[in-house]
């Protein structure tokens, strides 16, 4: 009498790979929210060098936007500049600067969905880093400043018609 | 001025305990010193101590072969010619070595179009956290680790974490449809 041989596993078929929880293991359990209060206490005692720490993430915003100098923005050449606006649109909250990721989420808005052949109107985009630049000045955690609400959403406005149009 | 010493462990005064980072060791890859200051300013106080710093691949490769691992914390755009942090998570999950290829990694972008989470998915990223971020979203990422683990998908087309987090739908796509998967349990 033949044993029939054991069936093989199709090489098509995915594994479900199941693991020990190792992580959990080591940690010991959940994290006690007290920890995440302790830790966002420890981010604010660094809150006297983020004036420092902005001004240097705007300063390289607007070199990376000089540095193109009257050349079309397009896909090919806009990397430096959507990689400054997004270290600006990502840090601006963090240090507490919430009007300046704004701005920059507007212009990383344009970047991003710029579509193939299309070129940045260069006016709106000097607009944005003018405006990141201007908002350095206003109290640091304004979000209300009337002038600043409006050129915002004049430009968000503005960014959506011209993505719109291209 | 922010010390752009990189692979120092972090002095830490908590107890070490339940719920605890003080016995994991973590890796952070950033170019930019702040946001590596910034992490080690919340990780520290929930308990981290060895925290191991790089702001470039090469960097990052040296600790990985060198430390084992529990969790690594990357930002997705590196000002390193020589890839972004996805190409590390790729790197990553084709390692030959088990304690990397199945190493936990949080993704830090602030590219948080729809398309742009897809594709880190599919890269092999285990969770996100979105720029601008705070300590309290970190603490939820990292428990969103400790207590809903991912299990591992391997296919034809794909490996790396289940991009569903659901217990009985992991494949996604034309493979999800055609098949089921087979559970096997891993040490």
């Amino acid at each position: 009498m033949s044993i029939a041989p054991a069936p093989q596993p199709d090489p098509a078929t995915p594994l479900l790979i199941e693991r020990p929880n190792k992580l959990r293991e080591r940690v010991g359990g959940p994290l006690d929210n007290t920890l995440a209060e302790k830790a966002e206490a420890a981010v604010q005692s660094l809150a006297k060098d983020f004036p420092q720490w902005i001004e240097e993430t705007v300063t390289r915003l607007q070199q990376a936007h000089t540095a193109l100098g009257g050349t079309p923005i397009t896909n090919a050449n806009k990397a430096n500049l959507y990689t400054a606006a997004l270290e600006a649109k990502s840090l601006g909250e963090t240090y507490g600067y919430p009007l300046i990721s704004r701005f920059a989420n507007s212009l990383c808005r344009l970047l991003v969905r710029l579509p193939a052949q299309a070129t940045a109107p260069h006016a709106l985009v000097e607009a944005h880093v003018d405006a990141i630049r201007a908002v350095l000045r206003l109290p640091q955690t304004s979000t209300q400043d009337p002038v600043a609400t409006h050129l915002l959403g004049e430009m968000e406005e503005q960014v959506r018609r011209f993505l719109e149009l291209t | 001025m922010l010390s752009d010493k990189l692979f120092v462990d972090s002095p830490n005064n908590n107890e070490p305990g339940m719920g605890s980072l003080s016995r994991l060791n973590i890796l952070i890859v950033d170019d930019s010193a702040h946001i590596r200051r910034l992490l080690l300013s919340m990780l520290t106080p929930m308990g981290a101590q060895n925290i191991f710093e790089a702001r470039t691949l090469a960097q990052a490769r040296t600790v990985l072969n060198t430390k084992t691992l529990d969790l690594a914390i990357i930002d997705w755009m590196l000002d390193d010619p020589a890839g972004d942090g996805m190409a590390l998570v790729t790197e990553i999950r084709q390692s030959p070595l088990e304690t990397v290829t199945y190493l936990p990694i949080i993704m830090m972008t602030g590219h948080t179009e729809r398309e742009n989470i897809e594709l880190a998915r599919d890269m092999g990223v285990t969770e996100f956290l979105a720029k601008p971020f705070t300590a309290k979203n970190l603490h939820a990422r990292l428990n969103m680790l400790i207590e809903s683990p991912r299990p591992f998908v391997k296919s034809r087309s794909y490996f790396g974490p289940d991009r569903r987090r659901r217990e009985h739908s992991p494949i996604e796509g034309l493979e999800r449809r055609n098949t089921s998967p087979r559970r096997i349990r891993s040490t």
